[in-house]
């Protein structure tokens, strides 16, 4: 993207981050450890969501790392630094979960789909439409629906999401990290958060559940 | 649109088929979602109301935008509700834990970026390497070939010093002889009947 001459500067001014990566382009070793510390944890939760894999977060996270590093010498502050990393582990997540879903494809057997009830959201759904008495759904649950639910999204309003909701980002930075218009990001956002309502709903009235059985099943 | 302006189970149909699940994944979740598309849909039938108003919860618009929806959420209930709604499920994304990162992740991050530090600084050096050496092939050549050159000139000059002294050695004994021969062309004639080669020979 081209720059004005008049926003370089202004983003070396208001993130501390781009400065620390402008070191980084001079080669300041500790000015990269410096920003791995800060990120990692950001970066690692997002792309947790997006690949529902620890390890495979962790993997995807150190190669963001490395590109950013690669790309240090070429590095132009035109975003915050936070846009950038995350357009980065955007590309990076994309190539990984195409990659995923090739493997998916050819190890996908007939007859050999996960049952409905090995899904704790379709599980709890199936609870919730039961007669079983209800009883309050506890934390780990609760992630559970919440990122099963997130499943449900196609992968660019996943990421979307999780960029407004663990980034705080606005629909222009968003839209940077993704390539896409803010207008599109309008659209995405939307859409994401009607369908993840939807998903949701039958399962945060009172935040309960009926019946008891999920240990059981 | 997903869930498209149309009321019912064809919006919701799109769903399920956009995020990749058959008719018959997620039973019990279908009908519940099915009733809430049905529920939000007049609110995406009418002109972008409800992008308006994830973009007015995401405090993306300007204050026109704002006040419109501020307007709507007044006189409408269920417009109040939708809005509550798409809060409290915004709310429920908090559940997700927070990546608990290891001491050891960063150490290992910063280890990998070191070792590719060192093999670019590798490549870096080996390029330059190739790249002197290259020069210095290019520029040993043309030194060589001058040195070659010089040498074939000058040893060709220095090996045959008086030839030009000797080839003109007919001219400069039979000076006297020919300065009496009417023309030059006569000259070329006597050179041609090979009168002057055994002096030649001699002088060679």
């Amino acid at each position: 993207m081209a720059l004005s001459e008049n926003t370089t500067p202004n983003y070396e001014l208001r993130d501390p981050d781009v400065r620390l990566m402008l070191q980084v382009r001079e080669n300041n070793a500790a000015a990269f450890e410096e920003l791995v510390l800060r990120y990692q944890g950001r970066l690692i939760t997002v792309l947790e969501q997006l690949v529902q894999k620890r390890d495979v977060a962790e993997d995807l996270a150190q190669e963001v790392f490395l590109r950013v590093f690669r790309a240090r010498k070429s590095y132009e502050p035109g975003a915050k630094f936070s846009t950038w990393l995350f357009t980065i582990a955007n590309n990076v997540a994309s190539n990984a979960l195409r990659t995923l879903a090739r493997r998916r494809e050819v190890n996908l057997t007939p007859g050999g789909q996960q049952t409905t009830s090995a899904n704790p959201l379709d599980q709890m759904a199936l609870e919730a439409s039961g007669l079983m008495p209800t009883r309050q759904l506890d934390r780990s649950e609760r992630a559970d629906v919440v990122r099963q639910a997130i499943q449900l999204l196609s992968e660019r309003q996943r990421m979307a999401l999780l960029l407004s909701k663990f980034e705080g980002m606005s629909y222009a930075e968003i839209g940077e990290a993704m390539e896409l218009s803010p207008q599109a990001v309008k659209s995405l956002l939307s859409r994401a958060r009607s369908n993840l309502r939807a998903a949701l709903e039958p399962y945060m009235k009172e935040g309960v559940l009926k019946g008891t059985h999920r240990e059981e099943a | 649109m997903i869930i498209g302006a149309a009321a019912g189970d064809v919006p919701a149909a799109e769903f399920f088929r956009h995020v990749g699940l058959g008719k018959n994944s997620f039973p019990g979740l279908r009908g519940p979602l099915v009733a809430v598309m049905s529920e939000t849909s007049s609110y995406h039938a009418e002109d972008g109301l409800y992008e308006q108003l994830v973009a007015y919860l995401d405090g993306e618009l300007d204050a026109e935008g704002s006040r419109q929806i501020e307007r709507r959420l007044a006189e409408d209930a269920d417009f109040r509700r939708e809005l509550q709604h798409l809060q409290r499920t915004w709310d429920m994304l908090d559940e997700l834990p927070k990546a608990d990162v290891q001491e050891s992740f960063t150490q290992t991050t910063v280890e990998l970026v070191v070792q590719s530090a060192a093999h670019e600084l590798q490549e870096n050096q080996q390029h330059e390497r190739r790249t002197q050496r290259f020069t210095w092939a290019i520029g040993g050549s043309g030194v060589v070939a001058a040195v070659v050159a010089s040498f074939w000139l000058l040893s060709s000059y220095l090996a045959h010093p008086n030839e030009q002294l000797l080839r003109d050695m007919p001219v400069i004994e039979n000076f006297e002889l020919l300065r009496v021969a009417d023309s030059m062309e006569f000259v070329y004639q006597l050179d041609e009947t090979g009168l002057f080669d055994e002096e030649v020979d001699d002088a060679l």
